[in-house]
């Protein structure tokens, strides 16, 4: 290909149109998806009684019931925090400069959930606002942690080293978690268990419009500084020589991520492995451009989310597994491929 | 007289007990091309932080046309001065294409897709050092010459007024580092402004203009490079014996390590 060509592919239109069909096919994707997992399930509903349960919405029948009380909440719900973390994913790799930074496996999944479970255990407040603020000091902490660690062993290998500070943190904040359980009544504990599984069974609207908010925002707030991230993504010094006040939107990603893995985990319990799937599929397939990697690592991430669910709810019929399951045990295998590829 | 860019008043750096640099002056005008050369530990990576405002001197200052460097904000200095420091390019996972349009990034805001006026620079950025044919390779697949001219390649995406660029010539072959002698010459030439620290003396002989000569944080030599490569001169900072003699070629003078003092 000619310089002219390829050059071409990268002004404003290109890189623009670009995103937008690719994100236009994600949305497509998801929409089909959600449609089939609204529809199957233990009661398998019709196309036809879906139609015409939107068209009466007062129906009260039990169709109804199903897909608007309990399969659309899920689904939904399974959109926002799937976004969430591979949005925050995206923003850990970049700003760490670690392709292996999961808001899970670095630990800050953790922080956030053990910021809920004292909230819910200690201060018996398990209201959505509080478990929410609880997670999210959690998560930054977590963060603060991890990454004080790995600046203080700065000359040792980098991605080591910040995977080693997230598994000591993760380890950190779980025992914690398992002690604050341990004198927890069984009443509590119940709830805090089925919590924790990752799970979106108890999925309703107040935590959809809650973590949405925060999810919606801190991607246009992240997408807005998407050349920043690509500049970081560079290393301290070089991001400094291109004019980026690098301590200062460090700082200010790092929290915005936070906030939403945060959020995320306050309403669905920490689940693995989305933000490390989704991006990097995408990094794979598209590159790591952040304007085209954002919105499409946001998609499918809530794609791969709603994938996960309802694979959750039917794979096992009637049993339910836990979405935390089906997340792991996809991207465990995905993780290793990864530690395997950038091992030099 | 020719008008200052960039001038460095009495700069010292300590790092604890320990001085890095030790009151250093120094003047960038409109076309200078010169070489900061000494030993390991002489101050030279130092002194290359302290010009591109990344390290704050302990005391003096660092002026960008008459104003302190600390006071500017970092993209202003970006649009101006452009650095080349050896890093370690770890998975970043852009093409060439993508990794020199992020020299335009001091131009615009947080979010922005390139205009043809962005990619005109950028193509002819590419032409210049010869990356062209490089346009969609990955950056990490290149080789070390390769990726050299490419990162150079963004630092002219820059527009800058002056650029910097810390060992250029680390782990080049000497194919590469003709061809980046040659590169920096005809840059220098479009009436940018270059300073470059390395080792490697007979390169910076070669290619630069004027010469100065570090040890324990001072400037202890500066002018052409006849003047600054003495047996004296090299023989104090570096602590060797060194023969020096005129490359009949080139006509500047070679060095040729004898053994230590």
């Amino acid at each position: 290909m000619s310089t002219d060509t390829a050059l071409c592919s990268m002004t404003q239109s290109n890189t623009l149109k670009r995103t937008i069909t690719i994100s236009a096919i994600l949305t497509g994707s998801l929409v089909i998806v959600s449609l089939i997992s609204l529809l199957e399930g233990t009661t398998s509903v019709g196309f036809s009684d879906l139609l015409s349960s939107i068209l009466h919405q007062v129906d009260s029948s039990q169709n109804s019931t199903i897909i608007f009380s309990y399969r659309l909440p899920r689904i939904l719900l399974a959109c926002v925090v799937g976004a969430g973390l591979a949005c925050s994913g995206v923003v850990f790799q970049g700003v760490l400069r670690n392709p292996l930074a999961d808001p899970y496996i670095i630990g800050i999944a953790a922080g956030g959930a053990l910021g809920a479970v004292v909230s819910i255990s200690l201060f018996k407040w398990n209201g959505l606002f509080s478990t929410s603020i609880f997670s999210f000091v959690g998560s930054l902490v977590a963060v603060g942690l991890v990454y004080g660690l790995t600046v203080m062993r700065k000359n040792s290998s980098y991605i080591n080293t910040v995977i080693l500070a997230g598994i000591i943190v993760g380890s950190m904040m779980n025992s914690m978690m398992l002690l604050i359980m341990s004198v927890t009544s069984s009443h509590e504990l119940q709830r805090i268990l089925f919590w924790m599984m990752g799970d979106f069974s108890l999925a309703d609207y107040d935590k959809i419009m809650f973590s949405g908010t925060i999810v919606l925002i801190g991607f246009l707030v992240i997408y807005l500084n998407a050349n920043r991230l690509n500049v970081l993504s560079l290393g301290e010094e070089s991001a400094s020589n291109l004019g980026i006040d690098v301590q200062r939107y460090r700082f200010f990603l790092i929290i915005i991520a936070a906030l939403m893995t945060g959020s995320v985990v306050s309403v669905a319990g920490p689940i693995g492995f989305v933000g490390l799937v989704a991006p990097h599929s995408m990094r794979l397939l598209f590159g790591a451009d952040h304007r085209i990697l954002l919105p499409t690592a946001f998609l499918s991430g809530a794609l791969f989310l709603v994938i996960a669910d309802t694979t959750a709810r039917l794979v096992a019929y009637p049993v339910e597994l836990p979405v935390g399951v089906i997340t792991a045990l996809t991207g465990a295998p995905f993780f290793l491929y990864l530690l395997l590829k950038n091992r030099n | 007289m020719k008008s200052i860019m960039l001038e460095c008043q009495s700069v010292s750096v300590n790092f604890n007990e320990f001085v890095a640099l030790d009151h250093v002056n120094l003047k960038i005008s409109p076309g200078d091309f010169f070489g900061i050369i000494g030993p390991n530990g002489a101050g030279k990576s130092t002194l290359i932080k302290v010009l591109s405002g990344v390290l704050a001197p302990s005391a003096g200052v660092v002026n960008l046309h008459k104003v302190n460097l600390r006071s500017l904000p970092r993209q202003e200095i970006a649009t101006k001065l452009a650095v080349v420091v050896q890093e370690e390019d770890l998975g970043i996972g852009f093409t060439v294409a993508q990794y020199v349009a992020l020299g335009r990034s001091p131009h615009h805001g947080g979010l922005y897709f390139e205009n043809n006026f962005d990619s005109d620079i950028i193509r002819e950025a590419m032409i210049r050092t010869q990356t062209d044919h490089l346009v969609n390779r990955q950056f990490d697949s290149l080789s070390g010459g390769e990726k050299q001219r490419v990162r150079i390649a963004r630092a002219l995406a820059q527009e800058p007024k002056i650029l910097i660029l810390d060992e250029p010539t680390n782990h080049l072959d000497i194919y590469s580092q003709i061809n980046l002698t040659e590169l920096l010459e005809q840059i220098n030439l479009k009436g940018i402004s270059i300073v470059t620290v390395s080792h490697d003396i007979n390169f910076m002989c070669g290619a630069c203009d004027q010469l100065k000569l570090m040890n324990k944080g001072k400037i202890i030599a500066e002018g052409s490079s006849r003047e600054v490569i003495t047996e004296e001169n090299l023989a104090e900072a570096f602590k060797v014996r060194v023969f020096v003699d005129i490359n009949p070629v080139t006509m500047s003078p070679r060095i040729t390590p004898l053994g230590r003092i």
